[in-house]
C-alpha cells in the first residue's frame, strides 16, 4: 500500500476530526453576537430596509438603540475606521 | 436570499438550531434540510418550488422505473425520455425568448413580417443546475453508476440542497446520496469550513464588487470611451471578478454543507495558473467540466474516432456548454472561441521534453492561456456583439493613458492574480491549523472577520454572476 503523502495526510486528520451541530450552533451565535457588537452600524442599516410591518419597526428601534449605546461605548469605532479607511483609499467615491 | 446578507445569516442560524434536537433522527434531518431548501428557494418565487418538486419527482421515478427494468431497450427508452423531459424543461424556461427571438431576427433578416408570439416567461434561479443534477442521476442509474434512490425525500433533497441550488457546485448523485445513505455522525471539523466561508465573503463583498463598480461596469458600459490600458486591465479585472464571484459562491455553499454534515466537490483550483486550454478547464467550474466531459463529451465518441471527430466532439461540446451559461449568441461565441481553442491545442505537436520542463517556457504558456482567457471574457460580459467589437478595436488602437483603472483596482487585480500561485497545499496546511483552533477563538475570530468584511465592503451588495444561469 502507496503511503499517503503530507497533503493526504492533512486531508484525512481534517476528515477524521468531527464537530456536532450544537458546536455549530454555538459557533453561529457566538459569532454573530461578536459581529454584532462590533459591526452594528449594518444591522440597524438592514432595519431600516426591511418592509413595513410592526415587527420591522420594533427591529428598527431595537437595532437603532443598540448601535447607539455600542457607538457611546466606542465599539463600533473600528468598523467605522475601516470603512472610512476603504473610501479613502478608492478614487471613485 | 443571498449568502453575504443578514436575512441569511437569520435563515441558516434557523438551520442549523433545527439540526441540534434532529441530530439523532436521520430521516427527520433530511426532511426538514428538505423545507428548509424549499423556503429558501421560495424567496425568489414560490411557484417554482413546484418545477422543482415535479423535476425532482420526475427523475426519482426515472430511477426506480430503470432499476426496476430488466430490459436493456426498456432502460434506454425510460432515461431519454426522462433526459428529453428534463432538456424540455429547460429549453422552456431558458431558451423559448432566445429560440424565437432568432427565428424572428432571421425572418425579418430574408423578408417575412410574420412573427412568432413571445410568451412572458421568467426563468427560474438555478434551473441549470437543478436540471443537471437531474439528468446525471437518471445517466448514471442507467449505467449503474448509483445504486437507486429508495425514498423520494432523500431525491427532492438532492436537487433541492439550498448550499448549492442556485449556482452550484453540480454535485454528481454519486457522491452526494451515499451521504444521505449513511446518515453523517457529526459534522466535519469546524475550521476549514469556516475558513471557506470566510474566503468566500471577502471575496465577493470586498475583491468583486469593487472591481466590478469601479472598473469593469463603467469601461463595459462605454469601451469607446476609454484608453486601450483601460480596456486591457477592466478585461483584467472581470477575469478576477467572475473568478472571485463565482468561487466565493462555490467556497461558501462548500462551507455551508460541510456545517451542516455534507461534503461538496471543490470546483476550482486557481484557474489562471494552468500553461493550457484543458488544463485551465480542470481548474475551471470544474463540476460543470467534468460534467459536460461525461455526459455530451465522451457519448459523442470523445476523442476515440480519430482528429477531425474529437475536434467535431470538441467544438459540440464547448458551444453547448457556452450556452449552457445563457440563452444568447455571445454565449455561443465564447464556448465555440474556447473550443476552437482546445482544438488547436490538441492539433499542435508536442514539445520536446527540453522545452516542455523549462519554466520560462511554462511561463510563456500561462501567460498565453491567461490572455486567450481574458479575451474570451470580453464576449462572455459585453452586452451586444457591437460592444465586443468597439471593445476589440479599442484594444487594439493601442491608445496611450488610463483614467478609469486606479491603484486601488489595479492593486486588487494583483493580488488575486498572485493568490493563483500560492502553492496549492498551503491552504491544506493552514485548513489543518485551524482544525485545532478551540471553538470559542474560532467563533470570536469569525465574528471580528465577518464585521471586517462588512466594512470593508460597499454599501450593496449585486447577486452573483452566476445565479442568472
Amino acid at each position: 500500500m502507496p503511503i499517503p503523502g503530507a497533503d493526504q495526510r492533512i486531508a484525512d486528520a481534517i476528515s477524521s476530526r468531527y464537530g456536532t451541530p450544537v458546536q455549530v450552533l454555538r459557533l453561529l451565535l457566538v459569532a454573530s453576537l461578536i459581529a454584532s457588537v462590533v459591526g452594528s452600524a449594518p444591522i440597524a442599516a438592514w432595519a431600516r430596509m426591511l418592509p413595513d410591518s410592526p415587527v420591522s419597526e420594533w427591529l428598527q428601534v431595537v437595532s437603532g438603540r443598540w448601535d447607539r449605546s455600542l457607538a457611546r461605548l466606542g465599539l463600533g469605532q473600528p468598523y467605522r475606521w475601516l470603512h472610512e479607511f476603504v473610501r479613502e483609499i478608492r478614487p471613485h467615491d | 436570499m443571498q449568502f453575504p446578507t443578514l436575512d441569511f445569516l437569520l435563515f441558516f442560524i434557523a438551520v442549523a438550531a433545527v439540526m441540534v434536537p434532529l441530530r439523532r433522527h436521520h430521516r427527520a434531518r433530511t426532511l426538514a434540510l428538505v423545507v428548509a431548501s424549499y423556503v429558501f428557494y421560495a424567496q425568489w418565487n414560490w411557484h417554482f418550488c413546484l418545477l422543482l418538486a415535479g423535476s425532482s419527482v420526475i427523475t426519482f421515478a426515472a430511477g426506480r422505473l430503470i432499476a426496476a427494468s430488466r430490459v436493456q431497450r426498456t432502460r434506454r427508452r425510460i432515461v431519454t425520455g426522462a433526459v428529453c423531459i428534463h432538456l424540455a424543461i429547460l429549453g422552456v424556461f431558458k431558451y423559448f425568448y432566445f429560440f424565437v427571438g432568432s427565428v424572428n431576427a432571421l425572418a425579418h433578416q430574408i423578408g417575412l413580417t410574420r412573427e412568432l408570439p413571445f410568451i412572458e416567461i421568467i426563468l427560474p434561479v438555478g434551473i441549470s443546475f437543478f436540471t443537471f443534477h437531474g439528468i446525471s442521476y437518471v445517466v448514471d442509474v442507467y449505467r449503474g453508476d448509483v445504486p437507486v434512490c429508495r425514498r423520494l425525500t432523500d431525491m427532492l433533497l438532492y436537487l433541492s440542497f439550498f448550499p448549492q441550488l442556485v449556482a452550484g457546485p453540480i454535485v454528481r448523485a454519486s457522491f452526494f446520496l451515499p451521504q444521505l445513505y449513511s446518515p453523517p455522525r457529526a459534522t466535519l471539523a469546524l475550521g476549514p469550513p469556516v475558513m471557506l466561508i470566510l474566503g468566500g465573503l471577502f471575496k465577493k463583498v470586498v475583491v468583486a464588487n469593487y472591481l466590478s463598480t469601479d472598473l469593469v461596469d463603467p469601461v463595459f458600459f462605454d469601451p469607446a470611451s476609454f484608453s486601450s490600458l483601460d480596456l486591457l486591465l477592466a478585461a483584467y479585472g472581470y477575469a478576477i471578478q467572475i473568478y472571485c464571484d463565482f468561487s466565493a459562491y462555490s467556497d461558501i455553499a462548500i462551507g455551508l454543507a460541510a456545517l451542516l454534515g455534507y461534503r461538496f466537490p471543490p470546483n476550482f483550483n486557481q484557474p489562471y495558473r494552468a500553461a493550457g486550454l484543458q488544463e485551465f478547464w480542470r481548474r475551471w467550474h470544474i463540476s460543470l467540466s467534468s460534467w459536460l466531459r461525461d455526459y455530451l463529451y465522451k457519448p459523442l465518441g470523445g476523442s476515440r474516432g480519430g482528429r477531425w471527430l474529437t475536434a467535431r466532439n470538441l467544438m459540440i461540446t464547448m458551444v453547448l456548454g457556452g450556452i449552457w451559461h445563457g440563452a444568447a449568441w455571445k454565449f455561443v461565441a465564447w464556448g465555440g472561441i474556447h473550443g476552437a481553442g482546445l482544438m488547436i491545442e490538441r492539433a499542435l505537436p508536442k514539445l520536446p521534453p527540453r522545452w516542455a520542463n523549462s519554466r520560462t517556457v511554462r511561463v510563456l504558456a500561462i501567460l498565453l492561456v491567461f490572455h486567450f482567457v481574458c479575451l474570451t471574457w470580453v464576449f462572455f460580459r459585453a452586452d451586444s456583439y457591437a460592444t465586443v467589437l468597439t471593445y476589440l478595436g479599442g484594444l487594439a488602437a493601442l491608445t496611450p493613458g488610463f483614467s478609469q483603472a486606479s491603484a486601488f483596482t489595479v492593486g486588487l487585480i494583483g493580488l488575486w492574480l498572485a493568490m493563483q500561485f500560492v502553492p496549492g497545499d498551503l491552504s491544506n496546511r493552514i485548513a489543518a491549523r485551524l482544525v485545532t483552533v478551540p471553538d470559542w477563538t474560532l467563533a470570536t475570530g469569525a465574528g471580528l472577520a465577518v464585521a471586517a468584511i462588512a466594512a470593508m465592503g460597499p454599501d450593496g451588495i449585486a447577486p452573483f454572476i452566476y445565479f442568472q444561469f
